[in-house]
């Protein structure tokens, strides 16, 4: 049945852009307050903007009647594979972590994975059940991120074709997150009533992850998020049209200036109670974060107002986190783990 | 981490109310025990944490750090300004008569410390709030109940 | 002297009234000169968050903190009517405890955001209620303009709390942004107080807790997008600007909002069509040249400086058809008396107001949650009109979600205190500063003041800046009018305090100093809100007044005055809504004229 399978591959694009969420929460958070203010900028716009892609690709899921969940087992775990192979880790603010990111928002770059040996990895790893779920529906190995929403964009029509575009997208248009509760990164939210609307959310997703590959500047002219990470790689800035890698004016990267956490913490490396207490607490609110953004994908929309608060207070307890040296591994820090507690409860309203 | 710094911070948390991790976690810590060594005449701060390691242990803890540390004319001072900068990222002059007893030095003048310590003045988190201009709450967050400021 | 540039309009000023102007004159196709005197750091967001940085690790975190001035580009500061030095000249017998910014986007960079409309009543106050001035137009002139200035200003608010003591809003029309949700403290407090009757002479009026229209981005309404961060730079590339797109709470309206959530004019100038613009920063006008025989302006000399450091300059001239002074209200004054233009009718630099300020503290029943949310989100209106307008002053309450920051310095105060004096540690001192400082609550009373004569700004030889420029000589006054409003103010926050439980800790010995004035056996301590008022009033006529309805001088045609200077009256709302109205007004007007 292809609603079902819409469904599915759905509510994998929904996971698929949460998980790349708290890799790049820990790079900016793991910036010292002091200097690199363009790395800063540039990780944070990437944040909204992938947040802003799960708010697409859960409204497209509501408009054919389906029920994102994030929370549980839809919560990301990390090391993270995504479809196309590539692997999350939460790291620091590093060449890694900008290497990472280049991969993930140029999604059809042949990606080289970090080796399971990586001193960074420290051994883990292992992959989500989203890298199954999203194998391409001939079901030949993974695919690549732009590809997997070609996709879904195709059998979407295929299925409005079949079934009647009225008929796929019964949901509820009450359930849509519109953009008086979802704003910011460049894009706006975009209530899906229809296949003309679902296939302009899903565009503007591959779109604003690969960027048009003729420019390295957007409709605005603003230069891609592809090619900021890029400047950072190199210290460089873009000059005019140039492509390749920039040669301009130097970009200050410093990767000493950081918390140096270690990569893909988990609770049970903190055998200190008050630094566990405080990692405990750092997955509570991203517990109640993952809560609210559930409550806002069905049928809450305003959910999204305490989810902001929500995604502040995780900062302010991550930084505590990422200030603590962590006994037993020389020079780095504790950091967030971001694993799911199950005894999270979360307020879903605001009084306004 | 050096002997110094264990102490000052085991100090730090018993003048302050926060754990370690708190006070670590401010990203500070360093920057604040420098502050001491640099401002207070040299044998202020061995005094400082030389009789906070001598402090009894256990339910006794307290009470000897009023009448050893607090209490002293020496250190008590001292200690109270080491309080005011973990909460207000800032320092604040020594009384005269104390530093004409005990000496002075160019650095002792009400200042902050530095824009970071600014923010991370400890009276926000009592007061379950934010360092104004700083680690803001989100929209609308002013509108929900107060959490109560946690030590 | 050298370079001489001709435009169509020559602004000086790029607060909130120069941007308005060089906004729509240069979408009009006219071409626009802007002359402003401090540095263009705000306009890109790495220069704004180096201000930020600045006001973090400064001591003193006043309105001013985070904007030092630059040596050619002197700027008062409210820390000197301590110290009795400073940019001001006062000479009393009371000082004006305000100050201004002269940098490019003014004083709207430390604004609190507040934007009221005026009254009806307020416009109308001689012949209604016999004292002060009427002004040359009136509240259906300007609603238009209203209505437009709250969409470029970008202001929150919801008509359903606005439309009352006869302000109306036309059919349909609802505000861009709804209202910035009311903070926990509001909430409080409107339990508490909504519905209360109070006296005032023989008058009884109703009290309600009233959310006030802000500058403030919120959720929009329809399809308005709220502007973002300012983020201007050299290649074009601009990162923050979806920064600022929600207020965050960062409780720093005043002196600093970090994400720009809050408007300030490098917003609106950002908007204009820049091919039209020539910005020119740290570049401080110093003469308006005239033709002495028709009156008209030929020219505006200005002094450019490269280092704000230095009071090292160059001389130059602007020309063009007509010219805009949008330097605020003392500057405008003080920019005209320079160049010899005092005018015949012996306005110019008079009537100099402000809405003096009394604060009021005190401690909620039950934690409140002080120190979060916009500075304020707020206050108590309904004492803005009334027959009592012809015997004291009219005032309203602003109420602060920032604890006794500005009344007593908290949370730093609350902390020395709790330390040094009741010799708290450890989790009794944490305990204590949790229940103290969520329970703070301060109120605001700002009072209006009739124009006077004997208040005003002149100029004097010997007080000259770095440049050689006059510094501003301040007479000013409160006169009983005012102190009457001030005594009522007083009494009706006690009354409020009262009635919600809050126990009352005014006590002006251990609050911030600021000037104090007698009132029978009353000593009030007074500030400013930053609000000047009438130096160039507008009038019917040339003989009363120094510029007409349009803001145009009536000795020289093609010179315009803009802001709060034009004020005749300044009733009880904060200046810059209806400033800005006014200015759109003029822009209006000048546009048809210009094009024509």
């Amino acid at each position: 049945m292809s609603r079902d399978r819409l469904k599915d591959l759905l509510q994998a694009a929904v996971e698929l852009e949460l998980s790349t969420i708290p890799p790049y929460l820990c790079a900016l958070y793991t910036i010292r307050p002091v200097g690199n203010d363009e790395a800063k900028l540039v990780i944070r716009s990437v944040v909204v903007e992938e947040m802003l892609h799960m708010v697409l690709a859960a409204n497209v899921l509501n408009a054919i009647g389906g029920e994102p969940q994030v929370t549980g087992d839809h919560a990301p775990r990390y090391p993270h594979e995504l479809p196309d192979g590539v692997v999350l880790h939460l790291l620091p603010f590093s060449p890694e972590a900008v290497d990472a990111f280049l991969k993930v928002e140029n999604p059809d770059q042949s990606y080289q994975p970090l080796a399971a040996d990586h001193p960074l990895l420290g051994g883990r790893r292992h992959q989500h059940h989203l890298a199954r779920c999203a194998q391409s529906a001939e079901g030949s190995g993974p695919t690549t991120i732009g590809a997997f929403y070609r996709e879904i964009i195709a059998l979407m029509e295929q299925a409005a074709g079949q079934m009647g575009e009225q008929q796929l997208f019964c949901g509820d248009p009450a359930r849509q997150v519109g953009r008086e509760y979802y704003y910011a990164a460049g894009g706006r939210s975009i209530i899906v009533t229809d296949l003309a609307s679902a296939r302009n959310a899903l565009q503007e997703i591959v779109e604003q992850g690969e960027g048009d590959m003729g420019s390295i500047y957007d409709d605005d002219g603003d230069l891609a998020h592809y090619y900021r990470f890029k400047q950072i790689k190199h210290g460089r800035a873009y000059t005019g049209a140039a492509e390749g890698d920039p040669t301009g004016p130097p970009v200050a990267v410093d990767y000493d200036s950081i918390f140096a956490m270690i990569a893909n913490p988990r609770s049970e490396d903190y055998t200190d109670p008050d630094l566990r207490a405080a990692s405990d607490a750092v997955n509570r609110t991203w517990s109640e974060l993952l809560l609210q953004i559930e409550a806002s994908f069905n049928g809450t929309p305003e959910a999204m107002l305490p989810a902001v608060h929500s995604m502040f207070k995780l900062r302010d307890e991550a930084i505590v986190l990422l200030a603590n040296p962590l006994s037993g591994h020389a020079g780095r820090t504790a950091g967030p783990t971001f694993e799911w507690d199950p005894s999270a409860q979360a307020d879903l309203g605001m009084p306004l | 981490m050096s002997d110094r710094s264990d102490l000052f911070l085991g100090l730090s948390a018993l003048l302050t109310g926060f754990s370690r991790v708190q006070l670590l976690g401010t990203g500070v810590a360093d920057e604040y025990l420098r502050t001491l060594r640099e401002t207070l005449p040299p044998d202020v701060l061995d005094g400082l944490l030389d009789t906070y390691e001598r402090l009894p242990g256990g339910d006794q803890r307290e009470a000897a750090i009023s009448s050893e540390i607090l209490g002293d004319s020496r250190l008590g001072p001292v200690a109270r300004n080491l309080i005011l900068l973990w909460y207000c990222g800032s320092w604040t002059a020594l009384p005269d008569d104390w530093r004409k007893s005990y000496g002075t030095s160019p650095l002792d003048t009400d200042r902050v410390i530095s824009a970071a310590s600014y923010v991370a003045g400890l009276q926000w988190v009592a007061a379950g709030a934010h360092p104004v201009g700083a680690r803001q709450q989100g929209f609308g967050a002013w509108a929900l109940a107060p959490e109560g400021g946690t030590g | 002297m050298n370079g001489e540039e001709q435009y169509d309009v020559v602004v000086v000023g790029a607060g909130v009234n120069g941007a308005l102007m060089a906004k729509y004159l240069t979408r009009a196709k006219l071409r626009v000169l802007l002359l402003e005197a401090g540095p263009a750091t705000a306009e890109s967001f790495e220069g704004y968050t180096r201000q930020l940085t600045h006001f973090y690790g400064v001591k003193a975190k006043g309105p001013e903190a985070p904007w030092p001035p630059a040596v050619a580009a002197p700027q008062p500061d409210t820390h000197d009517i301590r110290t009795e030095g400073g940019y001001f000249v006062q000479k009393g017998p009371n000082p004006h405890a305000s100050s201004y910014t002269r940098y490019l986007g003014g004083s709207t960079l430390h604004w609190l955001g507040v934007a009221l409309r005026m009254l009806p009543e307020d416009f109308k106050l001689r012949s209604r209620y016999g004292v002060g001035r009427d002004w040359p137009l009136d509240y259906r002139d300007l609603e238009p303009y209203y209505r437009k200035a709250e969409f470029d200003l970008g202001v929150a608010a919801d008509v359903a709390d606005q439309a009352h003591l006869g302000v109306e809003f036309a059919e349909g029309y609802d505000y861009p942004m709804r209202r910035i949700p009311p903070s926990y403290s509001d909430q409080m407090l409107s339990t508490a107080v909504d519905g209360m009757r109070v006296s005032l002479g023989d008058e009884e009026f109703t009290v309600k807790i009233r959310n006030y229209p802000a500058a403030r981005n919120s959720i929009p309404r329809g399809d308005f997008i709220p502007d973002g961060a300012v983020d201007e730079r050299a290649d074009g590339q601009a990162l923050a600007r979806d920064i600022g797109q929600r207020c965050q709470g960062n409780t720093a309206c005043t002196p600093i909002c970090p994400v720009q959530a809050k408007y300030n004019a490098n917003k609106t100038l950002a908007q204009s069509e820049r091919e039209n613009l020539q910005v020119l920063t740290q570049a401080v006008a110093s003469k308006v040249n005239v033709d002495p025989v028709s009156g008209a302006v030929e020219s505006i000399e200005y002094q450019r400086y490269e280092d704000p450091g230095s009071p090292r300059h160059t001389v130059h001239r602007a020309k063009g058809r007509v010219y805009v002074l949008a330097a605020h209200a003392v500057e405008n004054a003080k920019l005209m008396l320079a160049s010899g233009l005092g005018g015949a009718s012996g306005q110019l630099g008079k009537n100099l107001m402000d809405h003096p300020c009394l604060y009021a503290w005190g401690l909620t029943p039950s934690p409140a949650g002080a120190f979060r949310g916009p500075l304020s989100t707020a206050g108590v209106d309904d004492l803005r009109g009334g027959a009592f307008r012809a015997e004291h002053a009219a005032f309203r309450f602003d109420i602060g979600n920032d604890g006794w920051r500005s009344a007593t310095g908290a949370p730093d105060t609350t902390v020395a205190d709790a330390v040094n004096q009741k010799k708290l540690f450890g989790r009794e001192l944490v305990e204590h500063l949790a229940s103290t400082l969520s329970r703070q609550i301060r109120f605001s009373l700002a009072v209006e003041q009739l124009p006077s004569t004997a208040n005003n700004v002149t100029i004097d030889p010997q007080y000259l800046d770095s440049l050689g420029n006059p510094r501003p000589v301040i007479s000013y006054q409160i006169d009983d009018y005012t102190l009457g409003g001030m005594s009522a103010a007083a009494e009706v926050a006690r009354q409020v305090f009262d009635r919600a439980g809050i126990t009352d800790c005014t006590n002006s010995e251990e609050g911030t100093w600021f000037p104090s004035i007698s009132h029978g056996d009353k000593v009030f301590h007074y500030h400013g809100m930053g609000h000047f008022g009438g130096t160039h009033a507008m009038g019917d006529s040339p003989e009363t007044s120094v510029v007409d309805a349009d803001q145009r001088s009536w000795e020289h045609r093609n010179l315009f005055m803009l802001g709060s200077g034009s004020f005749p009256t300044m009733g009880t709302s904060n200046p810059t809504l209806t400033m800005a109205a006014l200015t759109l007004r003029t822009v209006d007007r000048l546009i048809t004229e210009l094009s024509s």
